[in-house]
């Protein structure tokens, strides 16, 4: 087996609060294999985005990563790396794309130049260099007319557009790992599945591994091979999509995927979980989704650990411990 | 963009014709006979007294007279300076060219300050030196400007004698000095007022620099750059600072008439031949055509300067641009 | 003989007073920590509580309650009478001594009670007028942001056209003008030229409330125009104006300095900060303490309005969340 491309362990980020700390993050360990796809699912306020951020390093006071997490990519301990020598990775090695097209460019830069300023910061190329390159891969990931509207500012450009350019950004490199925190969200269903097409398109001519975090399962059924369910700063289920989808085993997993409508199945209601997610200021004790869990039982007081289920699956439900529950 | 700067420059003249109009009505209601006064300080012969009375429209009625305010102020005409018994317009035509001088130094100036100022603080948020910064800033920013220039001179021109106390030039040295000499004694008496002026200014600008920064450091698109792998210094030069600068650019925009305000107290102090320098003399010799004409004048400035202030707005916002 | 020289006759009294103002000031600062920890649990209770945590602003609050105590108690407290002259013969232009803590001037006053008698018309003066300015600015504001269309269009370029006017600039035309000013004339002119930038304010207040969700829910209960300005609007703008005449009044203060030391604002012997500089100035090189001390007493009024503003501001938004 290859070692993997990026592996997390015992990852905690907390933040200062004014009552105390929050650990967004609590205790995440997953790894990342070359050319694969992992997508990270889970609610607001799960810890995704955190996630995120850990791994490029990109969590500003109040927060911090804790010691004793590592964060390993291409056999180096991120964690310990220099900021100078962080920095060198990202961007060209791990790239992010993040959710909002519409804020997260600069509006008084052209798109051009954007792109072409991770050129220039990563490679030292010169302007015109940096330049071709940049419109290069804007059109690469479909950006019509590269040439000519490199030269646009974002404020010109539709939401489907500044998400290419996002991309193009975050692709400029060949990173070896993009890293994409609901890169569709905020776009309409027609251009979310453009670019999702485009997305897969260019990673597989790139080689490239995409560690996909979204909401919304049907993204992950259709792109990921392997899927992480986070909840409440932990991860609950880890499996292969089609075993997630077709045989969930975490209590949590099961009403995600049993919430989501389906053409031909009759429904009277939408499903829904009730209850709310807990706050990261005070996570409860024993097993996090007790109190929202159909299926709790005492002996859920205490936190389970993730428990093997087959190969590749992973459950932290006591239901699912060897032996049977009880 | 032209089209802005058009509906702009409309505005701009609609502003002066009401602030035209307000100082028409202060005449208006002047106690005493403007004409009478100004003869009985010249005494000239009842000629002339027929003639500024036509001039002045005096004898028609209200609306006349108005209209004859408006024209000839339009044309130039900006009223007889009872004091110093010459055209106003003249006088301030000698007046303002010194004023600009120094508004100009104290708009670059305080620019440069403040943007360092502002750049250092929001460096490090609520560090020492952020704090330090802050308290100096606020420090200035509570002063009052005459009293600054006071003491400015006090330090520097009694106690230490680096800098000459009063004047643009040095009248007994300069007409013997060569181009570089005038030069120096011009820029030597330039620099406490403008200090004062820029010291002043660049408090303020420092203290809304910050915030900008700040705020704008809170901006999505400043994740994307370090993720990009950019470090904080590129970070903070090549995204923060052009968009922080925008809100600068509209302060100072609107602090004009504070600057222009604060510039006629420290011409005052340092007996600066500016355009405050006359106001504040016509005002002890209740000189008031000159006063109010100086008042007109000042407004024209500042919606100069306000225009100005949104060409370079447009400079650099290109969304502003588009139109 | 002493008794017309000194404010007070008995200087125990002086002390007392002195007393007095500091206990002030301590009332004051420990008013708010009251409120803020305090029964109900009203939204004044959390800009308080944030407040009282900002210790600049805690010593400016202080400092502040105790300058008005001051400035209330002047008769009580100044060790002289401002224009007594208590040795005319060789008593001029002393510089500051145990006797005479600001030094004396050049009509042997001593400078300390002059600053302390000053202070008083100086705060008062800019007090009242920072009252009528945040009046007449809130409500044309308030109109102006509540009507729209075409009257806001009209009311904001006359505004406009009052704002690229230096203020002092304006209040020197109307002087010039009038020839002669008294000090109740003084206060309505800086009145009347100070309620431009509030009124800016409120009207972009009352803009944003206008088109919120608390006016619509008004109106679908049958409230009348006047109603809603008044009784559901007008709270929400209270926190804008009350941090905008809090700004405004380290300004006028200002204002009226620089007025007084050119000569149309307050008129000696009437002692005014302003013009206990314009006398210093003259003198600067030989009486540097006449100058000095009116002005470092601006200084740290301003300051401490300007902090306890700052702090008001941050605390009275909104927006501001606990901790942040």
């Amino acid at each position: 087996m290859t070692s993997p491309l990026l592996d997390v362990s015992e990852l905690r980020t907390s933040f200062r609060t004014v009552g105390g700390s929050a650990r967004a993050v609590d205790g995440i360990s997953f790894t990342i294999a070359p050319e694969e796809t992992v997508g990270l699912v889970g609610e607001s306020g799960c810890g995704k985005s955190v996630t995120a951020l850990s791994i490029l390093r990109l969590i500003r006071p109040p927060g911090a990563i804790e010691p004793g997490s590592r964060i390993t990519f291409e056999s180096r301990d991120l964690l310990a790396l220099p900021e100078a020598e962080m920095r060198a990775v990202r961007g060209a090695r791990i790239a992010m794309v993040f959710q909002e097209p519409m804020t997260s460019l600069n509006p008084v830069l052209t798109v051009g130049a954007q792109v072409a300023e991770v050129v220039r910061v990563h490679a030292g190329a010169s302007k015109a260099e940096a330049w071709r390159r940049a419109v290069e891969t804007l059109a690469a990931v479909g950006f019509p007319d590269p040439a000519a509207r490199a030269l646009d500012h974002p404020h010109q450009l539709s939401g489907g557009l500044r998400q290419r350019v996002m991309i193009a950004m975050a692709l400029v490199m060949r990173p070896a790992l993009l890293i994409a925190d609901e890169p569709t969200t905020a776009l309409d269903v027609t251009t979310q599945a453009q670019i999702l097409e485009r997305l897969a398109a260019l990673q597989a001519a790139m080689a490239m591994s995409v560690l996909l975090i979204t909401h919304d399962l049907g993204i992950v059924a259709e792109r990921a091979q392997r899927v992480i369910v986070m909840y409440a700063g932990q991860i609950v289920e880890e499996a292969p999509v089609r075993e997630l989808f077709a045989a969930p085993h975490h209590p949590y997993t099961k009403a995600l995927v049993a919430a989501v409508p389906r053409l031909g199945v009759r429904r009277e209601r939408l499903e829904t979980i009730p209850g709310q997610v807990p706050s990261a200021d005070a996570w409860p004790t024993g097993c996090r989704f007790r109190e929202r869990c159909p299926r709790a039982f005492d002996r859920c007081a205490v936190e389970p650990p993730l428990y093997r289920i087959g190969s590749g699956h992973r459950s932290r439900c006591h239901l699912d411990a060897p032996g049977g529950a009880a | 963009m032209t089209r802005l700067l058009a509906r702009r420059a409309a505005q701009g003249v609609v502003i002066v014709w009401l602030v035209a109009t307000f100082t028409f009505v202060l005449i208006a209601l002047a106690p005493g006979d403007i004409v009478d006064a100004t003869v009985s300080l010249d005494r000239s012969s009842a000629v002339t007294r027929a003639h500024l009375r036509a001039e002045l429209c005096l004898d028609r009625g209200l609306v006349v007279r108005y209209g004859c305010w408006i024209r000839s102020l339009a044309t130039g005409n900006l009223g007889w300076s009872l004091a110093r018994r010459r055209p106003v317009s003249a006088l301030l035509a000698e007046a303002i060219p010194n004023t600009l001088l120094l508004m100009g130094l104290a708009i670059a100036g305080s620019l440069l300050l403040g943007l360092a100022a502002g750049i250092a603080q929001a460096w490090r948020p609520r560090s020492a030196l952020d704090r330090g910064i802050g308290a100096i800033s606020m420090f200035f920013y509570s002063m009052p400007d005459f009293w600054l220039a006071l003491i400015l001179m006090f330090l520097f021109a009694y106690l230490a004698h680096w800098f000459p106390v009063s004047g643009t030039t040095d009248p007994a040295v300069y007409p013997s000095l060569g181009f570089w000499g005038r030069f120096g004694d011009r820029a030597r008496h330039l620099v406490l007022p403008a200090g004062t002026l820029i010291l002043l200014t660049s408090a303020a600008v420092s203290r809304f620099q910050r915030s900008a920064m700040l705020e704008v450091l809170a901006q999505d698109f400043v994740r994307t750059a370090r993720a990009k792998g950019l470090s904080e210094w590129q970070v903070l030069t090549r995204h923060v600072l052009r968009n922080a600068l925008l809100p600068v650019i509209t302060l100072l925009g609107l602090s004009l008439p504070g600057l222009l305000g604060g510039a006629v107290l420290v011409e005052r102090v340092f007996s600066w031949p500016g355009m405050g320098m006359l106001a504040t003399a016509a005002v002890t010799d209740r000189d008031y055509p000159l006063v109010v004409a100086a008042t007109v004048v000042a407004s024209v400035m500042v919606v100069v300067g306000s225009l100005l202030a949104d060409v370079l707005y447009a400079l650099v916002d290109p969304r502003v641009r588009a139109g | 003989m002493r008794s017309w020289i000194r404010a007070c006759e008995r200087g125990d009294v002086m002390l007392f007073g002195w007393f007095v103002c500091l206990a002030a000031g301590a009332l004051a600062v420990w008013a708010v920590h009251r409120g803020a920890r305090g029964g109900s649990a009203g939204p004044w209770r959390r800009g308080l509580a944030h407040l009282a945590s900002d210790r600049p602003a805690m010593a400016a609050l202080f400092i502040l309650a105790m300058l008005a105590a001051l400035a209330i108690l002047a008769p009580v407290v100044a060790p002289y009478l401002p224009n007594a002259q208590p040795d005319v013969v060789s008593g001029n232009n002393q510089p500051p001594s145990l006797d005479h803590l600001f030094g004396t001037d050049f009509a042997s006053r001593d400078v300390f009670s002059r600053v302390l008698f000053g202070g008083r018309i100086s705060l008062a003066v800019a007090a009242l007028a920072v009252l009528l300015s945040t009046c007449l600015g809130t409500a044309y504001g308030a109109v102006a942001g509540f009507h729209g269309g075409r009257l806001d269009g009209v009311m904001m370029r006359v505004l406009d056209a009052a704002l690229s006017i230096p203020r002092i600039l304006l209040v020197m035309a109307v002087v010039a003008v009038a020839r002669s000013i008294t000090v109740p004339t003084l206060v309505l002119l800086l009145g009347v030229t100070g309620w431009f930038g509030t009124s800016r304010m409120v009207r972009a207040q009352v803009l944003s409330l206008r088109e919120q969700d608390l006016t619509t829910a008004a109106r679908a209960l049958g409230a009348r125009d006047r109603e809603i300005l008044w009784r559901h609007l007008l709270p929400n703008v209270a926190s804008t104006v009350i941090v905008a005449a809090t700004l405004s009044l380290g300004n006028v203060i200002i204002l009226e300095a620089a007025l007084s030391y050119l000569g149309i604002g307050i008129r000696p012997p009437t002692p005014s900060w302003g013009n206990i500089i314009q006398d210093g100035s003259s003198q600067l090189a030989s009486a540097w303490w006449m100058a000095l001390f009116p002005g470092l007493a601006i200084v740290i009024t301003v300051l401490a309005i300007n902090t306890l503003g700052d702090a008001l501001r941050d605390a009275l938004d909104p927006r501001t969340v606990d901790g942040t």
